[in-house]
């Protein structure tokens, strides 16, 4: 009996966790990059039709970093798209591997890779020539894309783990962090231009609008502050009744805002104050992880237990019929629009589209990644 | 409601925010949280563990009683169990208590390792289910805390041991050995000599194994197993006595395999009568059963003055 209690809390309690992190959704240049399966692969997707154009993985067992690398399981982040080359991060917590890679954004072949010292979640960041991305130990990186290693000066060591994408203005790069810190690094030096104390984690990139930036935390705060010196904004107060773990979507002169309350409020910009007929609620028991999306005048929100929701921008009322995925499917992932599309990729792999149509979203095509590997 | 959302509701979610709320507590130290948590649960688990601990005591006291049966009926095997069963009734020895308290430990062990990886959640899907699962109450508080100080002497309690930490490979030890010291404290070495084999490899099976398994627990599962262990060696003490805890002396690899162990001295039935002895047993022991079947006769002349009265 013992042996039995053993055996069944050794196997509630000591398997690896497959997944760590949602998967991740890109749209680029006519493509959408889909990372999905098990273990996790990048899938190149056809924007228009979903008809599959590629995939990308490092080679199973590619010798990296010294050493064997068999993928299982495996963590990938989000791809993000330069000029010519596409980036993502790929680790193997088992083997205790984890490095940035880039890739034919057309073909998927793998160009080259640099060793990281931990998980990279967050989509890198490409500005000038060089690719600036986080990794779950705190590291910030800058790594110049002609010559693949990294730039004098970096890393950069933030107090916790990055788990937000890194924004690039300029000369400066914004990193927010899980220490409740935001970071102005210089660009070229990797050095500390001013940091931001928070009243709780960050882990969403910032939103810029005129020269400030627009911080969601885990205290439930969005924070306002000055791009140029770090220095919070007067007058700009909200609170939500949960984590804001999403960016902040800047539109019209408003600011949208998703939190783990299952709310989406709409504040205005220079206030904070929440705007009329928001915030809209899709229920105590759901919550809100993505971040919002826009087009064509509707807001679209994503849930924790799988549905799709458009409302009207201005007014805040639902716009047609709620989408909801199969069962004890979520969506944590933000949706991400694309010319007249919305895509939304759920947390079974599932690739869903909509396009607006006569004002409300209609269900375009879908991708399903194979069932087996 | 499914079982999922009751064993959300009923243990996952109380036990995560227990742990919160002590962590809020005491000075935001993960590993004193656990430490708090272990010592509640088991002065909650009491009432079911001491009857446990006081039938294993009764079990030692049994075994001069039960050597007696077995020299009587030795060679009718069927004979002798139905007298044991008998004679155990008798002295009100439970049975089946055995599993009950590890029935119950075990949802605590699981929730408890589904709270430590949510509270101290190194990758963002195992913070989401903090989020979800803290009490309103709480909110603000841990919500301003995250991500918590999930570091005691430099392990990190959310993971394996691992290294380049050779430290935390020690908890693993410490799980096994704290575990072995609390079965050798209270385990009966059991008349007949394939019951005391038995007993002797479960003493010994057991804490290998949850040692071997803790390797693959975060090693704050493994500070819950060394506290409650700790507990439980103190709470046998008291009951059956401290010599166990003198484990190094007479410490022979025959005897931690199961072989005999070294004789109590005279007079102590109390504690350690009959424990490890067997009866395919040397020189040495052969003593012991003589002591020890004395003793056994004194108790014997007890029940029959009882019975006259």
């Amino acid at each position: 009996m013992a042996l039995l209690l053993l055996s069944v809390l050794v196997s509630a309690c000591g398997s690896a966790v497959p997944a760590s992190n949602w998967p991740g959704l890109t749209v680029a240049g006519g493509t959408v990059y889909a990372i999905t399966g098990l273990p996790q692969k990048v899938y190149m997707l056809d924007a228009e039709t979903g008809v599959q154009k590629g995939m990308f993985m490092p080679a199973a067992s590619a010798a990296f970093k010294g050493q064997t690398f068999w993928w299982s399981p495996v963590t990938v982040g989000e791809v993000t798209v330069g000029e010519e080359t596409a980036f993502v991060g790929f680790a193997s917590p088992t083997d205790k591997v984890a490095g940035l890679f880039a890739f034919n954004p057309a073909t998927g072949q793998e160009l080259w890779s640099v060793a990281a010292d931990d998980l990279i979640l967050a989509a890198p960041t490409y500005a000038d020539g060089t690719v600036y991305f986080g990794t779950s130990s705190g590291w910030v990186y800058a790594v110049d894309t002609k010559v693949h290693t990294v730039k004098n000066g970096w890393p950069f060591q933030a107090k916790e783990a990055i788990w937000g994408s890194p924004l690039v203005i300029g000369e400066r790069v914004y990193v927010p962090a899980m220490d409740h810190r935001l970071y102005c690094l210089n660009a070229k030096t990797g050095e500390v231009v001013w940091e931001f104390q928070a009243g709780g984690a960050l882990a969403a990139q910032p939103s810029p609008n005129d020269g400030t930036l627009y911080q969601g935390a885990f205290d439930g705060r969005v924070y306002a502050v000055e791009a140029a010196s770090g220095q919070q904004v007067s007058g700009f107060d909200f609170q939500a009744g949960n984590w804001i773990w999403s960016e902040v979507l800047v539109a019209d002169g408003r600011l949208y805002v998703t939190s783990l309350d299952g709310k989406l409020y709409a504040l205005d910009a220079a206030t904070g104050q929440v705007q009329a007929g928001y915030p809209y609620s899709v229920g105590a028991a759901d919550y809100i992880r993505a971040a919002p999306a826009q087009v064509d005048g509707l807001v679209v929100i994503a849930t924790g237990s799988g549905q799709v929701v458009a409302l009207n921008a201005q007014t805040g009322a639902k716009v047609g019929a709620t989408w909801t995925g199969a069962q004890g499917l979520s969506i944590l992932t933000a949706p991400v629009v694309s010319g007249e599309r919305v895509y939304v990729l759920l947390s079974s792999g599932l690739v869903q589209t909509f396009t607006v149509v006569e004002g409300q979203l209609a269900t375009g095509w879908s991708f399903a990644p194979p069932a087996t590997p | 409601m499914g079982i999922g959302d009751i064993w959300t509701t009923f243990i996952l979610r109380p036990m995560l925010n227990a742990l919160l709320w002590l962590y809020s507590i005491l000075g935001h130290q993960f590993w004193l949280a656990i430490i708090i948590f272990t010592i509640l649960i088991r002065v909650l688990m009491t009432p079911l563990m001491l009857p446990q601990q006081r039938s294993m005591k009764k079990m030692q006291d049994l075994q001069p009683q039960l050597k007696e049966l077995q020299k009587k009926y030795g060679k009718d095997r069927q004979r002798m169990l139905e007298e044991q069963m008998k004679l155990q009734r008798q002295a009100g020895v439970g049975l089946g208590s055995g599993c009950l308290p590890m029935l119950i430990q075990f949802p605590i062990w699981i929730g408890l390792y589904q709270s430590i990886i949510q509270s101290l959640g190194h990758q963002p899907l195992q913070l989401l289910g903090l989020s979800q699962n803290m009490y309103s109450g709480l909110r603000g508080m841990i919500s301003a805390a995250v991500p918590l100080n999930r570091f005691f002497l430099g392990m990190d309690l959310s993971l394996p041991p691992g290294m380049p930490l050779v430290l935390t490979y020690l908890l693993p030890i410490l799980v096994a050995f704290t575990m072995w010291l609390q079965s050798r404290m209270a385990t009966p070495g059991g008349a007949d000599s394939q019951m005391a084999s038995m007993n002797q490899s479960m003493t010994v099976m057991m804490p290998l194994m949850f040692g071997f398994f803790s390797l693959s627990f975060s090693t704050g599962l493994s500070l819950y197993f060394i506290v409650s262990n700790v507990i439980g060696i103190i709470t046998q003490g008291f009951i059956s006595g401290w010599k166990g805890l003198l484990f190094w002396k007479g410490l022979r690899l025959g005897g931690l395999l199961g072989g005999p162990r070294p004789a109590p001295a005279a007079g102590d039935s109390s504690s350690q009568a009959g424990r490890g002895e067997t009866s395919r047993s040397s020189a040495g022991s052969e003593v012991v059963e003589g002591k020890v079947g004395g003793t056994a006769s004194g108790v014997q002349r007890k029940k029959k003055r009882r019975r006259k009265r």
